[in-house]
């Protein structure tokens, strides 16, 4: 059985790419985390002696992936990503710096963010990423919040009028945040867990 | 990046929303399960054992006797009810305060004046008789009950049962209570430190204060016809003797 301090550690080091790896087995981020927390709950419970807790932890989260997809009616369960079918290895090879990738992007400016989003995820072109933004944006709340950060209108006005170039800017360096830094800085986002 | 970078990231983005894989709020939600699991199992038996005790404790704590003891000399008490006890040397008196406030047990010689209660009679069970009223002044011992004030009945352990009134007594003999007709003026003396006597003949005042004292007294002189009224608390034998005999102008003696 195991202490609870290396519960919690297996806990802050896998929870995340574990989600990533269920996900490209059951695609729904909400059965997602239900499917992780049960097998730390299992994990917990478990009175048997653990060697390996993160092999353990993957097979337990594939089991349960599995036994989901069956009870929706899937005969043969396969992990995939966008374009299809991969293996499992694959999919348990990849969760690790998709994870870090899911914390890099929970960490980029919100504008950047955002851009990036409807770009890469909605396929948007820059020019409706722009409208989209400029409509969104131009709320009382966030011009008052402006105003409150002392702003000057000019300011305002460029942060809440951003056109095609600053959309492509933003994306450019969200990529490159994620890129360059993302990785380590995830690294090092994680040393704080 | 390269290619398969994209892949991720394309998947990452596909499925990415603010605030969800939130490691640390899943944290608190699987260790606040997991922790609270063993509790849980240890309440499920533990509750019912929890409540067997509490039960147990409340049934002790209601059967909880209360006892009273005199050794060398006259012990008074008051019961949970209000009822006032004085026990004679050597005797005893328990009684559940909890689950009969208004039933006692004793052995020895006691004398109650019971607090009034008329929906609860007041219960004395001793050797020779049980003993019932509402609210008086009696005493109790192994041979006798005698009633100070108001009404009293005594029941024989074979059923037989007499009433009293105040002055009167009944003698426990074979089971059955009698009815004693020369009553010592002041059986409870002993209790209430009072001898009183209301144009008792001497005869009986000495009869009742050697009974009180376990001494034998003697009237030098002529007694007949003389009777005493009056009030004595009980500290001083030989100042009594003296109060009387100037009053009657006799000479009272020890034996």
């Amino acid at each position: 059985m195991l202490q609870s301090k290396e519960i919690e550690t297996l806990f802050r080091t896998y929870y995340r790419p574990l989600c990533l790896y269920a996900l490209h087995y059951l695609g729904d981020p909400e059965a997602v985390e239900d499917v992780v927390q049960e097998s730390f709950t299992a994990l917990w419970r478990q009175e048997n002696p653990v060697a390996n807790g993160k092999a353990w932890l993957y097979s337990a989260v594939r089991n349960r992936s599995i036994d989901a997809l069956r009870r929706t009616g899937k005969i043969e369960p396969l992990p995939s990503d966008l374009d299809g079918p991969i293996s499992d290895d694959d999919a348990e090879a990849r969760s690790d710096l998709e994870a870090r990738l899911w914390t890099a992007v929970d960490a980029l400016p919100e504008m950047r963010r955002k851009c990036l989003l409807l770009a890469k995820r909605d396929g948007l072109s820059y020019k409706e990423i722009a409208d989209e933004l400029n409509i969104s944006e131009h709320t009382v709340r966030n011009l008052l919040l402006a105003k409150r950060d002392g702003l000057s209108y000019k300011e305002i006005a460029d942060e809440l009028n951003i056109s095609e170039h600053t959309v492509r800017n933003h994306i450019s360096r969200a990529l490159e945040t994620l890129r360059e830094g993302g990785p380590q800085m995830l690294d090092f986002i994680f040393s704080f867990f | 990046m390269n290619q398969i970078d994209e892949h991720k990231l394309s998947f990452v983005l596909r499925h990415y929303r603010p605030g969800l894989f939130d490691t640390q709020k899943a944290w608190e939600k699987v260790s606040g399960m997991t922790s609270r699991h063993p509790m849980r199992r240890i309440l499920l038996w533990a509750m019912p054992i929890a409540a067997a005790l509490i039960f147990g404790v409340f049934l002790s704590w209601r059967n909880t006797w209360t006892e009273y003891n005199a050794y060398d000399l006259a012990q008074a008490f008051t019961l949970k009810d209000g009822t006032h006890v004085t026990l004679a040397p050597g005797a005893t008196l328990r009684y559940q305060p909890h689950k009969a406030p208004r039933q006692v047990e004793m052995t020895g010689k006691v004398h109650y004046a019971v607090a009034r209660d008329e929906s609860h009679p007041f219960r004395v069970i001793a050797p020779a008789a049980t003993v019932t009223v509402l609210g008086t002044v009696f005493q109790v011992s192994e041979d006798r009950v005698d009633v100070t004030e108001g009404r009293v009945r005594v029941d024989g352990p074979q059923g037989e049962g007499v009433v009293l009134t105040a002055g009167q007594s009944a003698l426990l003999q074979d089971g059955v209570p009698t009815l004693e007709e020369t009553a010592l003026p002041n059986p409870s003396a002993w209790a209430t430190g009072v001898f009183r006597y209301d144009a008792t003949p001497l005869d009986d005042v000495l009869k009742d204060l050697s009974a009180y004292y376990g001494v034998p007294l003697q009237v030098k002189g002529d007694s007949t016809g003389k009777s005493l009224t009056g009030e004595f608390s009980t500290d001083n034998l030989d100042e009594i003797l003296e109060l009387i005999g100037l009053a009657l102008e006799i000479e009272l003696v020890r034996e």
